[in-house]
């Protein structure tokens, strides 16, 4: 399956949206109306700079004056210049009511990275936005503390979310951001794995796949070592600083790529993949799909153990469980995960001979206060609104553990 | 002192002059500098003051322009990086271009050009002069103490920084320093209003005044105007961060978007501080070496004050994106089509004022013609974001940063250049070397024009500003740009250079060596300490060519006739 | 200054033409002045506006801890001070010297009894604690103390006087911005109250000198439009922060 990406022009990146198009209409009115003014006042420049330079003998002209020409450019550029308001505005106004039938999907912004929270509660891997193609989305977008701007360039969209505030924006995208659609018998390209009906690169690490500010060149996107454009840009449009405190710390918060790199607000970016309604749909039932460098080449859905224990995790480390967590016995906050699978738990409800399977752990970790395990009530645990597969693969983790 | 080096740069030389006082030499000693309440001397204490400010923002936004020569860290850290542009801005805004060319130039000749022996009020200039130089202190002691590292913007919360990633305690002194600097600003705008208003020389009724004195009033309208404003917005934020009373702190109850009402309620009428004294200088330029009076004068005129009003009105249109009511969004993208309007009478005139005239292409006219091509591209592209739907997608990306340094190099910093060249042989009596001025013209212009024509293609692509990293795609255009600002800093190396040789030993200045009918080519060079020796009556406008006489023009006025010859010659070998 | 060659009586600047010219040149100057002055405090309103507008609640509670007595007894002196400051310049014109100063001295004396009662208003609240921001509820600016009784009956006080009947509500979160605002608004006013006063002894020992005449009496002019703007301001605090319910 060959996928041909959208060309942008030397201006504007390519078009993705339903509003991209509108968008640049506008500018190259106003970009070939300023060229129209430019150029016919350079000419008129250059052409008196010749034509009256200072030569022996003539005499500058005393300055007449004429009213008629002053009013005559005053008043014809209002005429112009009222148009390219109104039709600004109703581009504008275009952009800011979301159609009825919009997907909402939640955005989270922190220092420095990007959540996204899709209907249901699936909460994406950081800085990763899937969103389904031909479907009008709206984002609702708050900040956890300083300004941020949700800005996608290929969309031409752009809003400041502001902390103390919900802000919102709403987009359709009207292209795949890359060969999305695969089954058995359409298989991906080389470097991509056919995951859940999308394709998605397959990689040593996030870093190699997508080198978000490596060495690899550019087509508009960001591509794999194939060249193939796998993600575009979201970048965060307003200053949001840097770390100055501490420069090695490192970890999810200060380096969620893991690219050896302090973040701040020019590294605060998010994979934007448009996908098809199909991939969007198994996404939502079965949340984001595994790190690529957990799936084997023969098990490209993630089923056997070892590729979901790889996963779990993963998953675990990305929610925070081992804050509270230990995996090598000692009890702290929370009971230990070593040795928790198939054991049977005593309740401070006194309840026991209850044992520690998928469906004990899927619910302490859905609803960690139905039943509390004895002893710990000093910490309390919050829901996680985590898919069933994430569940299973966290639990095959558990269960490694043993 | 460097001012006081001023005074006698080459010994005896001035005073070789018939016994005509000059007020460079008619006192010497730093105390007469210090604290001397002459608006000459004031204007050249500015001056040098705000010439060496752009050289640090200068070296700031070449710091910049290598580190973003390649992605990934080429020089500094992120953090380092934010405050090199952060200081890059805040330098260049608050302490160079606002008071440079009001509070040098304007300082230097607006009293000249109105007949008067000085401002209205001496001592309150130097007091604003004084002002400034402990707004500088405050500036530098943030720098020192401190990481200061919002952009110029200083939005909260980041420039709060409570229980975020944010600034420190620098942004109190920071502001501190700005809040003080913005007094010397409106000082000196009181004290030119009143001076306008009341110390005409007879004779010099509204209708004559010289274009310069126009825009410098506009200016000064709303330097007195807007900048209370922003005082009181910066001690609100010095209180918020050193109390937390909740006002621009969500965390607390406050408002970061009423933060960017206030802010930009200065900061857009700002934009018109910074041009308006441009385009009044370049006003003179063009008279002066077209021959000709500025073709619609008091249109011209007009538009300069109708610039400062409806500048007041425009400021939602740097908060499109901020989550403004769409109503408010309207109203401000439709007020900022207007001030198209007085921007465009004044390039048509200017124009029109070439049209019939004998124009010299001396070094200054090179820069107002310069002035006029670029404020043309910086301004229309002003109008592509205030468009809403297109400054959605524009907006925080470098075609902003294009756009801005499109008017405020392209047009302010152009503008004080051809006003320098203009004007220093009277200021010094000393002549440059001319030919140099245009090589340093040409890499400046050049150079100038790489720098940011790349910025406009890749801001258009999406590359956001304020990033110390970025994609590779982006990798051309910031490569381009970078090459361009090393052109750009060794044409204004060329430039300092010229400058620094011709006070040190250039050739006398003749009495009028552009052949002006401004009236402050009317009194002796260097200017008397009173401007003139004698009162003037003003019998004709400063630009009526056709009422000079020839003799006028190339030999100078009044006593000076016979003071110089040299005039002549260099006039003959432009034509 | 060898260049000076004067003309003029001694209270002519050397670079003005006429007393008249030096005299409109001065006005005008301080009616620019004044006009920053207004926009420098109208920040301060627009902020006031929409924090009342958004917490009604902290600004009707906050305005019954301030005591409104204090309030009146402070306008009603500023608009005798201004009234004295107008005759000062009346008398001055006609040249009496001995009432202009004596009627400084009246206007010096009225401004102090302002900041004398505004001292009186802030120490209570530095002491019980009714400060602004974080320092809500630190008497003494202290935050390691815990606010004492002062601090909670004062406040429960003005919360039920704010509600019309006792035990109505809890202490409103914003009132530590509603004292922000009020610290700020009358911190400013009041500096600008202490210049006026510097301004005053700097025009009575003028005038004791005998600097003005019918023909210059600019200083006395120039203080009192700048008094009646000090004034003014106040006329608008006073019902904003006090008066409120
Ligand atoms: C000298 C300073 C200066 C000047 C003069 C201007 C002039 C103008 N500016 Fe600019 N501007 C800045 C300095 C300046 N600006 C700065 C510093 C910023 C960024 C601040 C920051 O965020 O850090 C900024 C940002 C900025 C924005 C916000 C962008 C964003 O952040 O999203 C906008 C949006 O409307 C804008 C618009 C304009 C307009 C319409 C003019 C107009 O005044 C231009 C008018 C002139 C012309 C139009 C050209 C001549 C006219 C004609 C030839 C007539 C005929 C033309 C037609 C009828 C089409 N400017
Ligand atoms: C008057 C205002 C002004 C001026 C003149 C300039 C001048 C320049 N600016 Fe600046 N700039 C701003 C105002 C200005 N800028 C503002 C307000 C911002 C926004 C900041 C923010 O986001 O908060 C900004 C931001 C900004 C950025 C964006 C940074 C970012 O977003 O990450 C960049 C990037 O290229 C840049 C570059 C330049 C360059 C190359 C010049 C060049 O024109 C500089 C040329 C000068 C020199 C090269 C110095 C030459 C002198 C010498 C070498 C010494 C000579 C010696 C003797 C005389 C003895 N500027
Ligand atoms: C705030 C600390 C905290 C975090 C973070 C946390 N937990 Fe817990 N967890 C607890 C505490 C305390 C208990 C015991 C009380 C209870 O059963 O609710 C517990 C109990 C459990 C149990 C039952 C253990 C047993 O011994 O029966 C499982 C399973 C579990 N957590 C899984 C998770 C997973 C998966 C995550 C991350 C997605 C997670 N927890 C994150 C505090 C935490
Ligand atoms: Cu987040 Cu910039
Ligand atoms: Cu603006």
């Amino acid at each position: 399956m060959t996928y041909q990406p959208p060309e942008g022009t030397l201006q504007l990146p390519p078009q993705m949206s339903t509003i991209a198009p509108e968008v640049d209409a506008m500018y190259y009115d106003i970009y070939w109306i300023s060229v129209a003014f430019t150029v016919a006042i350079y000419a008129a420049m250059l052409w008196f700079m010749y034509k009256y330079r200072r030569r022996p003998g003539r005499k500058a002209k005393p300055t007449g004056h004429s009213d008629a020409l002053e009013i005559f450019w005053t008043f014809t550029p209002l005429i112009l210049l009222g148009w390219l308001f109104h039709a600004g505005f109703q581009g504008y106004i275009a952009g800011v009511y979301a159609p009825e039938d919009s997907i909402e999907i939640r955005v989270k912004a922190q220092q420095w990275l990007w959540e996204f929270e899709h209907p249901g509660g699936v909460i994406d891997v950081p800085n990763e936005l899937k969103v389904p193609v031909n479907q009008p989305v709206e984002l609702i977008m708050s900040s956890a503390d300083v300004l941020h701007a949700f800005f996608v360039p290929v969309f031409r969209v752009k809003r400041d979310i502001v902390p103390g505030m919900y802000t919102s924006l709403w987009f359709e995208a009207t292209h795949l951001t890359g060969p999305q659609t695969c089954d058995d018998s359409t298989p991906c390209d080389d470097g991509e794995t056919c995951y859940w009906g999308s394709c998605i690169p397959t990689c040593e690490s996030d870093a190699d796949c997508v080198p978000a500010l490596g060495n690899a060149s550019f087509c508009g996107g960001r591509i794999n070592d194939d060249e193939r454009i796998c993600a575009y840009p979201v970048f965060c449009a307003e200053y949001c600083g840097a770390m100055h405190d501490n420069p090695n710390t490192s970890g999810a918060f200060n380096d969620p790529r893991g690219l050896g790199r302090n973040s701040n607000h020019s590294t605060m970016l998010a994979d934007l993949r448009v996908i098809t309604q199909e991939g969007y749909d198994s996404f939502l039932a079965l949340g984001p799909p595994p790190p690529a460098s957990c799936i084997p080449a023969d098990d490209p859905s993630c089923d056997s153990e070892e590729c979901l224990t790889c996963w779990g995790q993963v998953l675990a480390t990305q929610q925070g469980c081992p804050s509270c967590h230990s995996t090598d016995g000692a009890d702290g906050t929370a009971p230990t995960w070593k040795g928790l699978w198939g054991r049977d738990r005593t309740f401070e409800a006194g309840v026991a001979g209850v044992t520690a399977d998928a469906a004990y752990i899927t619910e302490s970790i859905r609803e960690p206060q139905a039943r509390i395990v004895q002893g710990y009530t000093q910490a309390a645990m919050q829901p996680f609104r985590l898919s069933d597969k994430q569940i299973a693969a966290i639990t095959a983790y558990i269960r490694s553990l043993n | 002192m460097t001012v006081d080096a001023a005074a006698a740069p080459s010994g005896g030389h001035h005073d070789a002059h018939d016994g005509v006082p000059n007020y460079l030499t008619h006192e010497t000693g730093w105390k007469s500098w210090a604290f001397t309440i002459d608006h000459k001397r004031i204007g050249l204490m500015y001056l040098w003051s705000v010439i060496t400010a752009f050289i640090l923002g200068g070296v700031m936004a070449l710091l910049v322009r290598t580190e973003l020569m390649f992605p990934g860290e080429t020089l500094m850290e992120a953090d380092t990086y934010n405050q090199v542009f952060t200081l890059h801005g805040a330098i260049m805004v608050f302490l160079f271009i606002i008071p440079s060319i009001p509070a040098a130039l304007g300082n230097f000749f607006l009293p000249i050009m109105l007949g008067t022996k000085d401002v209205a009020f001496p001592k309150l200039n130097l007091g604003s002069f004084y002002i400034y130089v402990l707004g500088t202190i405050f500036t530098l002691i943030a720098i020192i103490v401190g990481n200061i590292d919002t952009g110029w913007t200083f939005y909260t919360p980041y420039s709060v920084g409570r229980n975020v990633t944010g600034a420190d305690v620098s942004v109190v002194w920071m502001t501190l320093g700005v809040f003080v600097l913005g007094f010397s600003s409106i000082l000196t705008g009181v004290n030119f209003i009143a001076t306008v208003h009341k110390m005409r020389a007879p004779g010099l009724h509204w209708k004559r005044l010289s274009l310069f004195i126009w825009g410098i009033y506009a200016t000064s309208v709303i330097q007195v105007l807007a900048t209370p404003v922003l005082a009181i917005t910066l001690f609100l934020l010095m209180m918020e961060k050193t109390l937390s009373i909740g006002i621009f702190d969500p965390q607390l109850g406050g408002d970061p978007v009423l933060f960017q009402h206030f802010f930009w309620f200065y900061s857009h009428p700002a934009v018109y501080i910074m041009i308006l004294p441009g385009m009044a200088v370049v006003n003179e330029l063009i008279a002066t070496f077209s021959h000709r009076k500025i073709f619609g004068y008091m249109f011209v005129a007009m538009s300069s004050v109708s610039l400062a009003l409806l500048g007041f009105l425009v400021w939602g249109h740097h908060m499109f994106t901020s989550g403004m009511s769409e109503y408010s969004t309207m109203v401000f993208s439709a007020l900022t089509f207007l001030v198209a309007i007085p921007s465009g009478v004044k390039i048509f005139n200017w124009v029109a004022t070439l049209y019939e005239g004998s124009i010299s292409f001396a070094s200054p006219m090179k820069y107002a013609l310069a002035f006029i091509a670029l404020f043309t591209i910086g301004g229309l592209t002003g109008l592509f974001l205030g468009i809403l739907s297109v400054d959605i997608h524009l907006h925080d990306t470098y075609f902003v940063v294009a756009h801005f340094h499109y008017v405020m190099v392209g047009g302010t910093v152009f503008g004080f250049l051809g006003g320098i060249h203009y004007w220093w042989p009277k200021m010094l009596g000393k002549m440059y070397n001319e030919r140099w001025a245009n090589v340093a013209f040409w890499f400046v212009f050049v150079g100038f024009n790489v720098t940011f024509m790349s910025q406009f293609i890749m801001g258009s692509q999406g590359m956001p500003r304020r990033y110390y990293d970025y994609l590779d795609q982006f990798q051309p255009m910031h490569m381009a740009s970078s090459g361009g600002a090393y052109i750009l800093g060794v044409g204004f190396i060329i430039m300092g250079i010229n400058f620094l040789r011709s006070w040190k030993s250039g050739e006398k200045a003749p009495p009028n060596p552009w052949g002006s009918a401004g009236y402050e080519w009317m009194t002796t060079t260097p200017p008397h300490p009173h401007n003139f020796a004698e009162t003037p009556v003003m019998i004709r406008g400063p630009y009526d060519y056709d009422l000079c006489t020839e003799l006028e023009l190339f030999e100078g006025f009044h006593e000076d006739f016979e003071a110089s010859k040299t005039s002549t010659k260099k006039k003959k070998k432009k034509a | 200054m060898s260049v000076h060659e004067h003309h003029g009586p001694a209270y002519l600047a050397h670079h003005f033409e006429t007393p008249q010219q030096q005299f409109d040149t001065a006005k005008l100057g301080m009616w620019a002045f004044l006009a920053q002055e207004i926009l420098f405090f109208s920040g301060l309103f627009v902020a006031y506006g929409i924090y009342r507008t958004w917490y009604p609640e902290a600004f009707s509670v906050g305005s019954h801890l301030l005591d409104w007595r204090m309030g009146g007894i402070n306008t009603v002196v500023l608009l005798v001070s201004s009234f004295t400051a107008a005759m000062a310049v009346q008398r001055a014109q006609l040249g009496d010297k001995k009432w202009t100063g004596h009627l400084l001295i009246i206007t010096f004396l009225c401004a102090g009894g302002f900041m004398v009662v505004k001292y009186f208003e802030y120490t209570h609240k530095i002491h019980v604690g009714i400060l602004p921001g974080q320092y809500f509820g630190c008497p003494g600016f202290d935050c390691s103390v815990p606010p004492g009784h002062h601090f909670v009956e004062e406040v429960g006080a003005a919360i039920d006087a704010a509600h019309h009947n006792a035990g109505a509500g809890m202490v409103p979160y914003h009132l530590r911005s509603f004292f922000g605002i009020y610290f700020i608004m009358t911190g400013l006013h009041g500096l600008h109250v202490l210049i006026g006063m510097g301004l005053i002894i700097w025009i009575w020992r003028k005038n004791n000198r005998g600097d003005f005449s019918p023909e210059y009496n600019t200083p006395v002019d120039i203080f009192a439009l700048y008094w009646h703007l000090v004034d003014l301001i106040w006329i608008f605090l006073f019902p904003l922060l006090y008066l409120i319910d």
